[in-house]
């Protein structure tokens, strides 16, 4: 290895050992066994769509998740990356329901209608 | 355009019917509505941002202090830990492998199911190939010169050509490129394909990538008979001059022509040290490079999914299609980076107080610097995508074509989508761009003690550099810290 390179490291290297005093107590892994629990929703939808803007669901890895729909006209809804679709129709409202297992921010679409199609909600689930 | 993952693409033979309405047999018009580019990251948690942006500002405060009034910069020829040569049958090898990869996704493309998720093309193209390479490039090797399929080709073709004689393919047969056009023919070029990723709806559609590999083969074969590969490579391919200049950063380096190539060693983001200005269109590349980088991220962010709603608001613009505020934002980001980028350096020259640097060679060396900070951020923006929509390849590697095959057993596997967690993501996330921050310090560092004549004089200039860096980096920390918003 050249001079130059020794040089190089050693510069380099105390620069940035600085830096991991920062860097590394944060990847310390978060200690935490709480129990998973089951969350319920309660999402009514009028003329296809939910009040306001996309609401946001949260839940924590683990937790068992159930969403009821309930609607006033017959839907397909589609929620991505867990890829479960259910139709719900005007007097028989529709469960989705999961172990959220897997950390990410999940959108629920409507399929079919008019135009493009919409994200209703966000299922968020976020790390232990 | 709406983008979503489905997880569904390793369900059987597409050719069973009557099961229940499985989104992935749609038709391909539907497609359009639900691509492949669906990114479910969580957004970073507050203190996680605030403790990125902080470690930013704090290590450029310490550049700052620390700098070494009598140091040396370090000239970038000797910093080589090692080298080698290829062996000619890896060479082969390589290139054969690469050039049978192109014409199976092409022809998949063409020919086989038009479901982006049952064909490996878009897969194959727009994750492995768009994603994965530029990782590739930026971390480990640059590749592309080495196995760009169009330049094979037309390598090989050239070879057949002058058989039996095997002359060399020498250059005096080739036209003069216009030096006034320097690389600016191939920003153009990476700004279409930026708009076509980001943009343009049917990116996805297998047919639409067959024709786009196509495209990009019969333009390289004209650049390389008219002007040679070398000259075309690194004036007219956008992909040979940005995985160029993402290479730059890595730690290992290949060169060569024909089947001899060698390969070095060194540390990462030396190569990103140069002793020569690059030239203006090579400035510009880079900050597109940079800008579109940002872009990507900014088009999911809600405080543009808000302005795009105002924008469609507003009367007169009803009729206007919705990319047209995203295709100016892509057309004046690079602008508006490239205006605040002179502005920095020509406050930099002011402050060190040596006029005698032109603003054309100051803007030369200093633009590299910023590369790490942009390598990093696409790290941290698409780490989990390409583990997620990458698996996808698993399956459609037993079946390339979506016609039912089953190659290699594979054809059932189902994505994973718990396959990294979102803290891991976090850490890396917030880890490379603090890390890709402080090497962007450090490469402004040496190139200023090496472009001004008294180090008294590059210390001045850091400032204007140091407030640009974090100002790029806390950007990109900050649209990590916003929940995607799918349009």
């Amino acid at each position: 290895m050249s001079r130059a390179a020794d040089t190089f490291l050693t510069r380099l290297g105390q620069d940035l050992f600085a830096a991991m005093f920062l860097i590394v107590p944060c990847t310390l892994p978060a200690m935490g066994q709480d129990a998973s629990t089951i969350k319920r929703f309660d999402m009514i939808l009028e003329n296809g769509r939910v009040a306001g803007k996309p609401r946001v669901l949260q839940v924590v890895r683990g937790d068992q998740v159930d969403i009821l729909w309930t609607t006033d006209r017959m839907i397909m809804l589609h929620l991505h990356g867990y890829d479960i679709e259910i139709t719900a129709a005007p007097g028989s409202p529709q469960h989705m329901t999961f172990t959220a297992d897997a950390t990410g921010r999940f959108p629920v679409e409507i399929h079919g209608g008019a135009g493009r199609d919409r994200i209703l909600v966000y299922v968020e689930v976020h790390p232990r | 355009m709406s983008k979503y993952i489905h997880a569904r693409a390793g369900r059987g033979s597409f050719l069973r019917t009557g099961a229940t309405p499985v989104l992935c047999s749609i038709l391909p018009g539907e497609a359009q509505a639900h691509g492949l580019g669906a990114r479910y990251d969580l957004p970073l948690p507050l203190w996680l941002y605030l403790l990125g942006a902080g470690a930013a500002v704090v290590a450029s405060f310490a550049f700052l202090t620390l700098f070494r009034t009598s140091a040396r910069p370090i000239k970038d020829r000797p910093l080589v830990f090692t080298s080698g040569r290829f062996p000619r049958w890896l060479v082969v090898v390589l290139q054969g492998l690469s050039l049978g990869l192109f014409l199976l996704i092409v022809a998949a493309g063409l020919l086989g199911n038009q479901n982006p998720f049952k064909n490996i093309a878009p897969v194959f193209v727009w994750v492995i190939w768009w994603v994965g390479m530029t990782f590739l490039a930026a971390l480990v090797v640059n590749p592309w010169r080495l196995v760009n399929p169009a330049v094979i080709a037309w390598e090989w073709g050239q070879r057949v050509r002058s058989w039996p004689r095997h002359s060399v393919l020498g250059r005096g047969r080739f036209r003069r490129y216009p030096a006034w056009l320097g690389a600016w023919p191939a920003g153009a070029f990476f700004l279409l394909m930026a708009w076509l990723e980001l943009i343009a709806s049917g990116r996805d559609i297998p047919r639409n990538v067959a024709l786009g590999g196509m495209t990009y083969l019969g333009l390289t074969w004209i650049g390389c008979h008219l002007f040679g590969p070398s000259v075309w490579l690194r004036n007219g391919d956008a992909f040979s001059v940005a995985f160029a200049i993402l290479g730059r950063f890595a730690p290992l380096k290949i060169a060569g022509t024909g089947l001899r190539w060698c390969w070095w060693l060194r540390p990462y983001a030396v190569g990103l040290l140069s002793a020569r200005p690059l030239s203006a269109s090579l400035t510009a590349f880079t900050l597109l490079m940079l800008a579109t980088v940002s872009v990507d991220g900014l088009l999911e962010t809600p405080a543009w999914a808000t302005f795009v709603e105002r924008f469609e608001g507003a009367e007169a613009m009803q009729a206007i299609s919705y990319d047209l505020p995203a295709t100016l934002l892509l057309c004046l980001a690079p602008l508006v980076l490239g205006g605040t980028y002179i502005s920095v350096i020509a406050m930099m020259r002011m402050a060190s107080g040596e006029t005698e640097h032109s603003l054309r060679t100051l803007s030369g060396r200093f633009v590299l610097s910023l590369v790490p900070i942009a390598i990093a951020y696409h790290l941290a923006h698409y780490l989990s995508f390409l583990l997620l929509a990458g698996q996808f390849a698993i399956p459609l590697a037993s079946d390339p074509f979506g016609f039912g095959w089953d190659l290699f057993g594979t054809v059932l596997y189902r994505i994973n989508i718990g396959i990294v967690d979102a803290r891991f993501v976090w850490f890396m996330a917030v880890g490379a761009i603090v890390s890709g921050h402080i090497l962007a310090t450090w490469l402004a560092h040496e190139t200023a003690l090496a472009v001004f004549r008294t180090s008294k004089a590059a210390r001045r200039s850091q400032g204007p550099m140091l407030v640009l860096m974090v100002g790029y980096t806390v950007m990109s920390l900050w649209i990590l810290s916003q929940p995607i918003v799918q349009p």
